[in-house]
């Protein structure tokens, strides 16, 4: 008979299933399946002073959506800048949905995408002692409100 | 011709690597070998084996310093090796599944004369 010679132990690279089980998977789907649009925007904040910040607001309509999913914020020069998304409520207030810091860059994916609704505000953070340039970049997709409402609330329910 | 399976079978552990050595008793040939990866796998498991040749290592399934790893599926190998006596088979299956074990089986065929 053969012998145990050696065992060891291992990273491991994933999580399959228990010997001859059945494979019962769940799958949501994440993709407005109604009307929808690629989304793509850039914004360019020149001379953003040393400890300080630039704003920018976006508008996207009142009856869109936007679903992000890829969000960069990108200089030249490495020092710690940081990224905050706000969105206005519908009583006029701005909350925060998304704040992260980086040296040089700030490069997220949000798979299961971050919805903003009619406006939304960019906030470039310089936390550096020198003026610096940063550019914005998002894409994602855009839908209706409508849309949203119907595929994407109902349908995760 | 007398031959006989030479069966590795081992449940590893999750995240555990494992090595089973088999001496050969008596001088022949290995003609083939078939290895299972039960359903449930998902090519986690990793296994190779390897034949000690008169104190030579020499990797006969897959080629080169390698593995295979599979899911609900047995495969077959042809080995065609001459044996002696205190050769070794070494059989490594290394389990990347961080939750389940895994049983695999690898089965040897020796035989005494060359098919």
């Amino acid at each position: 008979m053969p012998e145990l010679v050696r065992i060891w132990s291992v990273t491991p690279r994933g999580v399959g299933r228990k010997d001859y089980s059945k494979a019962i998977e769940r799958q949501t789907e994440s993709v407005v399946r109604s009307w929808q649009d690629d989304y793509q925007e850039a914004k360019v904040m020149l001379d953003i002073p040393p400890g300080s910040s630039q704003t920018e607001e976006i508008d996207i309509g009142v009856d869109y959506v936007v679903l992000l999913y890829d969000i960069r914020l990108v200089t030249e020069i490495n020092v710690l800048i940081g990224l905050e998304i706000q969105e206005q409520t519908v009583t006029g207030e701005w909350t925060t949905l998304y704040k992260q810091f980086g040296y040089t860059r700030i490069i997220d994916k949000i798979s299961r995408g971050l919805p903003v609704f009619r406006t939304y505000r960019v906030i470039a953070y310089n936390f550096s002692n020198v003026p610096i340039d940063v550019v914005f970049s998002a894409s994602g997709v855009i839908t209706t409100r409508e849309s949203y409402e119907l595929e994407v609330i109902s349908g995760a329910s | 011709m007398p031959s006989r399976l030479i069966n590795f079978r081992y449940t590893v552990p999750a995240s555990k690597g494992v090595e089973l050595e088999h001496e050969i008793k008596e001088a022949g040939y290995l003609a083939d070998g078939f290895m299972h990866f039960p359903d449930g796998c998902n090519a986690l498991v990793h296994v190779r084996v390897r034949l000690a040749i008169r104190g030579t290592i020499i990797q006969i399934a897959p080629i080169e310093d390698d593995y295979i790893a599979l899911n609900d599926a047995t495969i077959n190998f042809r080995i065609d090796e001459k044996v002696e006596v205190k050769d070794k088979i070494l059989v490594e299956i290394i389990n990347y599944d961080s939750v389940n074990p895994h049983t695999i089986s690898v089965i040897i065929t020796w035989s005494k004369e060359r098919r």
